[in-house]
């Protein structure tokens, strides 16, 4: 019963990480390579902005 | 998490099928563990962000839960084997973030996943050590017992420290350590001698 529990529950969860994080990132992963997926925290922490924040001062430099 | 998974799924496919050679060659394994440990801790990649480590821990940690079974058997044979692959891996995760946080965020100013994954790896350190045979034979029974059950405790601060980066993932590591606290509370629960009056 708790097999099929722990299963089911891998199961579910790996449905829902591939749904939730694109493949193509997962394999960029692999190969070495950092993107939005897997690399949010340690932007997080060094600092980096939002995507939406980059055109925040885009006139500034006119 | 898909690489998390995926690595679990492998390591647990891999050490079914694979029982007896892992064991026989567990220090070639130790060494190559070691030599990719090195390698990939210059980088970001996926060991050094901790994905495959936590992802062989993930199998180590479910083998305690599962039913008694052909898979469990295999799996508890090698479960020191993939402990100590897991340690020497997580190196890679641990030495670069904490140079990373030293020299770049400031030892007072990091979040709070930092130090409890700080903690996380102080525990694993006599776990890590005492795993290996030749120490283990100096130790009674009873004190590496005791010593092993810290590995709970590595498990309480890994879940607390994954939980509390915060990220995209936050759910599904609610699901993944729920589901194992539940089942080792159920099996406590079940373990617990019945007092007769």
């Amino acid at each position: 019963m708790k097999n099929r529990l722990i299963l089911l529950v891998f199961v579910c969860l790996f449905v829902m990480s591939v749904v939730q994080e694109p493949v193509t990132d997962t394999i960029d992963a692999v190969a070495g390579a950092t993107n939005a997926t897997y690399s949010t925290s340690i932007d997080d922490q060094a600092g980096a902005s939002e995507e939406e924040d980059d055109d925040e001062h885009e006139g500034e430099d006119e | 998490m898909t690489l998390i998974l995926t690595t679990s799924m492998l390591t647990t496919l891999l050490s079914y099928t694979f029982t007896k050679s892992i064991r026989k060659y567990s220090y070639i394994l130790y060494v190559l563990a070691g030599i990719i440990a090195l390698l990939a801790s210059e980088d970001a990649n996926t060991l050094s962000m901790g994905y495959v480590p936590f992802g062989l821990f993930l199998v180590v940690m479910y083998t305690g839960v599962l039913n008694k079974s052909v898979l469990k058997k295999r799996l508890l044979m090698v479960r020191k084997e993939l402990s100590i692959i897991a340690c020497i891996l997580l190196a890679s995760h641990v030495f670069p973030y904490l140079e990373y946080y030293l020299d770049e965020v400031g030892l007072f100013q990091a979040k709070f996943s930092f130090y409890i994954g700080v903690f996380a790896a102080i525990v694993l350190i006599p776990l890590f050590l005492t795993s290996f045979q030749q120490v283990r034979k100096r130790m009674s029974y009873k004190s590496w017992k005791s010593i092993h059950r810290l590995s709970y405790v590595f498990y309480f601060l890994l879940s607390i420290h994954l939980i509390g980066i915060q990220n995209d993932r936050q759910f599904m590591y609610l699901i993944l350590f729920g589901v194992y606290w539940m089942m080792k509370l159920y099996e406590f629960i079940q373990r617990k001698p019945t007092t007769s009056t």
